[in-house]
């Protein structure tokens, strides 16, 4: 088992008007290659939750194991990133050196790699995102575009090659094109034995990469599925305010007629409606 | 547990203290330092203490928070501590060692101030727990008030203030988060050698300038395009009038304050 939390609890500001529920008594297992999606309303503690599993938030209660290792015990929390590593959620406000290059290399930097495997880490994690290495790496992050900005951020956090990524709405305000690029990035892990958690607000871009998805309320786990289970609690989720795309319905009624549809997800119904119309 | 500090925090119950007028309260507080800097009777300290604890009952606060309060101020204490009594000759000398002296007289010297802090920091935590950012800005506003006549841009004053104190709390979560996205990245802040301490401050306060940069010149262009002109005609929302009590605990306070210089 990668991740492993066990009933775990997390308040903000405990014993004070200010506090918080996060998380209460939620339990969370990642196996290697597997990849799962965390879905919920705002402020249903989808971050913080991410930030537990990557120990960068101790919680309350409960207990953290990454790699069959207690966090704490037997791993130190600062070591943690050797193993999982968290991408925030708005990764383009934690930049900080001269140059683009710099900023990609912190982390492998860190690790203690070669100056080459350096490199390579960076050249592989900008063309990943989809900035051109000559073009970029020379350039300070902070005249960059907002867009041009998160990506480098992203790429910073993917540099590092850990066995899981725990990302908070890595998508969130990308371009059209960008966002395809990060999402079949995304599905690629699979074939690497990389893990993945996927926090977002696109149930589209959740069922496309992952295999499960767990729904979250009010700090609690509510609903746990495999993704392609999805449509049995469509009306469910609606009452949370998490309305399944309408070509869900559709494309899963054309399963059960028979086609060959992969997923739920528009672009394979678009695959298979083409795959017909022309043959 | 997942803690945030506490520093420019208001803390929202109801209490005498809180009812209070912000203009008085800051009136109070100058006069206690002003005291505290006069004194440096052990007993004054104690009476002082003692009221101390009284105004933070009536203020309806947590006990845990007169530590919150003053846990910053621990490492400069220790180190004032320190200075004082090395540093401070005197004739009853316990230790000689080069310049160095410890005597009664440094000891004494060295509790006084650690207490002088202690209490000051104190009742000002006092002020910024039971008093709204608001509040504190129209005081401070109001207090200042006559120098308009010597033309100084008192409620740009303030409202410079207003700002900084409502940036605050953005920072600090801000300082949270970047803590832990680089810590996600492997930086770490425990190195031994200072320079690499100093260095690895970097991926802290860099991102926190730029944002707290972009913030302030966001905020800058959102007021002007909402027509901001300066101070001059603007009016507030509220006129707040003092009010018996607050001339009361005005008066009483300044008595008690006073006996304090009075204790032999
Ligand atoms: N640093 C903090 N201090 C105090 N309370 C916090 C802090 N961070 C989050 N909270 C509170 O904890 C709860 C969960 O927040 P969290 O950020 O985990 O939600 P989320 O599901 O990620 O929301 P979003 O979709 O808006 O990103 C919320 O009620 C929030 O107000
Ligand atoms: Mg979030």
């Amino acid at each position: 088992m990668l991740i492993k939390l066990e009933n775990a609890n997390l308040k903000y500001m405990e014993g004070t008007p200010f506090e918080a529920v996060a998380i209460e008594d939620v339990s969370f297992e990642l196996r290697k290659g597997e990849a799962i999606g965390i879905i919920g309303p705002t402020g249903s503690g989808k971050s913080s939750l991410g930030q537990v599993l990557t120990a960068l938030i101790q919680p309350d209660a409960g207990i953290l194991t990454i790699d069959d290792k207690k966090v704490g015990a037997e791993l130190q929390t600062g070591n943690v990133y050797k193993h999982v590593s968290f991408l925030f959620q708005k990764p383009e406000a934690q930049l900080f050196e001269a140059n683009v290059f710099d900023e990609v290399a912190f982390g492998p930097r860190n690790l203690g790699l070669t100056e080459a495997k350096v490199e390579d880490s960076v050249k592989e994690a900008l063309a990943i995102v989809d900035l051109d290495f000559k073009a970029y790496s020379r350039r300070s992050p902070f005249n960059l575009s907002g867009g041009e900005m998160r990506r480098v951020g992203i790429a910073s956090v993917l540099a590092l090659k850990s066995k899981a990524f725990v990302m908070d709405e890595p998508t969130a305000g990308l371009d059209a094109q960008s966002r395809r690029r990060i999402i079949s990035f995304l599905k690629s892990l699979k074939g690497k034995d990389t893990s993945l958690v996927l926090i977002s607000h696109d149930i589209d871009e959740v069922l496309e990469v992952c295999d499960s998805l767990i729904v979250l309320n009010e700090g609690r786990i509510v609903l746990k599925t495999a993704v392609k289970d999805v449509l049995k609690h469509a009306s469910f989720m609606k009452g949370l305010g998490l309305n399944l795309p309408e070509n869900y319905a559709l494309a899963s009624k054309l399963i059960d007629c028979g086609w060959a549809i992969k997923s739920l997800t528009k672009d394979s119904l678009m695959q298979a409606l083409e795959k017909r119309m022309s043959g | 547990m997942a803690s945030t500090s506490v520093i420019g925090t208001y803390y929202p119950v109801q209490s005498f203290v809180h009812k209070i007028d912000a203009r008085i309260k800051i009136l109070l507080i100058v006069f206690s330092t002003v005291v505290l800097f006069l004194t440096d009777n052990f007993f004054a300290f104690l009476y002082l203490f003692l009221f101390y604890l009284v105004v933070f009952f009536l203020s309806n606060l947590p006990a845990s928070w007169i530590y919150k309060a003053m846990r910053p101020v621990f490492t400069i204490l220790f180190i004032a501590f320190f200075f004082q009594i090395l540093f401070t000759p005197g004739a009853d000398i316990y230790v000689k060692w080069s310049i160095f002296t410890i005597s009664k007289q440094g000891i004494i010297l060295g509790l006084t101030v650690v207490i002088r802090i202690l209490l000051l920091v104190g009742f000002a935590s006092i002020l910024s727990y039971t008093s709204t950012p608001i509040e504190l800005t129209d005081a401070i506003e109001s207090l200042l008030s006559p120098l308009k006549i010597l033309r100084l841009p008192v409620s740009e004053f303030a409202l410079v203030m207003t700002i900084a104190l409502r940036f605050v709390p953005q920072i600090l979560t801000e300082a949270q988060d970047l803590v832990k996205a680089q810590k996600a990245r492997g930086a770490t802040l425990e190195h031994r050698n200072i320079f690499k301490r100093g260095k690895a401050l970097l991926p802290l306060f860099i991102p926190l300038f730029v944002s707290t940069y972009r913030n302030a010149e966001d905020l800058g262009k959102a007021m002007e395009s909402r027509a901001y002109h300066g101070g001059k005609g603007r009016t507030h929302y509220k006129e707040r009038k003092l009010m018996n009590r607050d001339y009361l605990v005005f008066a009483g306070t300044t008595v008690i304050l006073v006996i304090a210089l009075l204790i032999p």
